[in-house]
């Protein structure tokens, strides 16, 4: 379960004094972006969290899987799963070796219906720790009802380095990031 | 400075059918709902946007007792939030979130993330949604499929700032 939308967080730090749900930054994407990257991300935070809307510029009625990575990392130093339902189905999907990218999820090419966006969460737990592997949890949405198909996945990602997290960056396994893409990143005091 | 704002609460003193949220400012990237919910009986809670009776979109996980089930649709003329349940334990509220992307876009669907808990019917859920249009969204409304909110039940909305 995400940690603020339980209505765990009040609005002020835990002493009162801060806000405990901070924007760090946002982008709108003006145009087309293989990558995109929250860098120099401050270490005063417990934990991050990631809203973002998307849609791959991909142009077929398929759907792109939605990677994320870590301080730029691109080694084999991610391990995933998660669980996904589709139609009436669900099933639990994992990796058995070391991956280059944490999955989380797809966003819809751009040859579905226009207006629709892919929607995603992600948490990155203790990310300032310079001790521990850091672990993500995500849930992430798409659809269209051109081909009447849609998927929500819920799951985690482990990046095995143990330097803090001071930048993200989310690709996909196919085409770029649409102009008008969505992405925020907030921290969560602790 | 937050960017969680609270925007307005409500708590029901007597039964009700609907909780409505109108008038919704638009100053806001995303909104947030965090609800604690009880029916006068074994139902499933359903939200409404900007009056819109279809087509919205959902697929879930519904873990219930010791069954999972996966339930998904294209067309429906609500959003759900959970599937059916029954009041098993006298009391129990339904909890949890309601989490509503780009709500003040105008050129997107609202991709729409609800975590939901109901010990009163041993059901958890994961829920992705989607509204049914592009529009900014100035209101919302709650409600049962067939029975009202009870005494009690509780929804607070938030803004979030993106």
């Amino acid at each position: 379960m995400g940690l603020f939308p339980l209505g765990l967080l009040s609005q002020g730090g835990p002493s009162g004094g801060g806000a405990a749900y901070q924007l760090i930054a946002s982008q709108t994407l003006g145009s087309n972006t293989t990558t995109v990257t929250f860098s120099a991300i401050p270490a005063t935070y417990k934990h991050l969290r990631l809203v973002f809307s998307g849609r791959s510029s991909t142009a077929s009625t398929g759907f792109s899987n939605v990677l994320a990575r870590v301080n730029g990392n691109t080694g084999a130093n991610y391990w995933w799963n998660y669980l996904e339902v589709s139609g009436s189905t669900y099933s639990a999907i994992r990796q058995t070796v070391a991956q280059t990218s944490g999955q989380m999820g797809f966003t819809q090419n751009n040859s579905h219906t226009a207006g629709y966006f892919s929607g995603h969460e992600l948490e990155i737990l203790d990310y300032a720790s310079t001790s521990i592997a850091k672990t993500a949890r995500f849930l992430s949405r798409t659809d269209s009802v051109d081909t009447a198909t849609a998927y929500t996945s819920f799951g985690s990602f482990v990046f095995t380095g143990t330097s803090a997290v001071d930048s993200v960056s989310f690709t996909l396994t196919s085409g770029d990031w649409i102009a008008t893409s969505r992405f925020s990143l907030y921290g969560i005091s602790g | 400075m937050s960017a969680l704002v609270a925007l307005a609460n409500v708590t029901l003193t007597a039964n009700a059918s609907t909780i409505t949220f109108s008038s919704i400012s638009q100053s806001y990237r995303d909104l947030l709902f965090v609800f604690n919910l009880k029916s006068t009986g074994t139902d499933y809670v359903q939200y409404r946007v900007n009056g819109l009776t279809s087509v919205y979109g959902f697929n879930l996980w519904d873990g219930q007792n010791t069954t999972i089930n996966a339930n998904s649709t294209y067309n429906t003329s609500f959003g759900q939030i959970d599937q059916n349940y029954a009041n098993v334990v006298s009391g129990a509220f339904n909890s949890g979130s309601l989490y509503m992307a780009d709500y003040s876009a105008t050129d997107r669907r609202k991709n729409t993330f609800i975590k939901n808990s109901n010990q009163g019917g041993f059901q958890l859920v994961l829920n992705g949604a989607r509204t049914p249009a592009t529009a900014a969204v100035t209101s919302i409304v709650f409600s049962l499929g067939t029975h009202q909110f009870g005494t009690g039940a509780s929804i607070a909305l938030y803004g979030v700032t993106a």
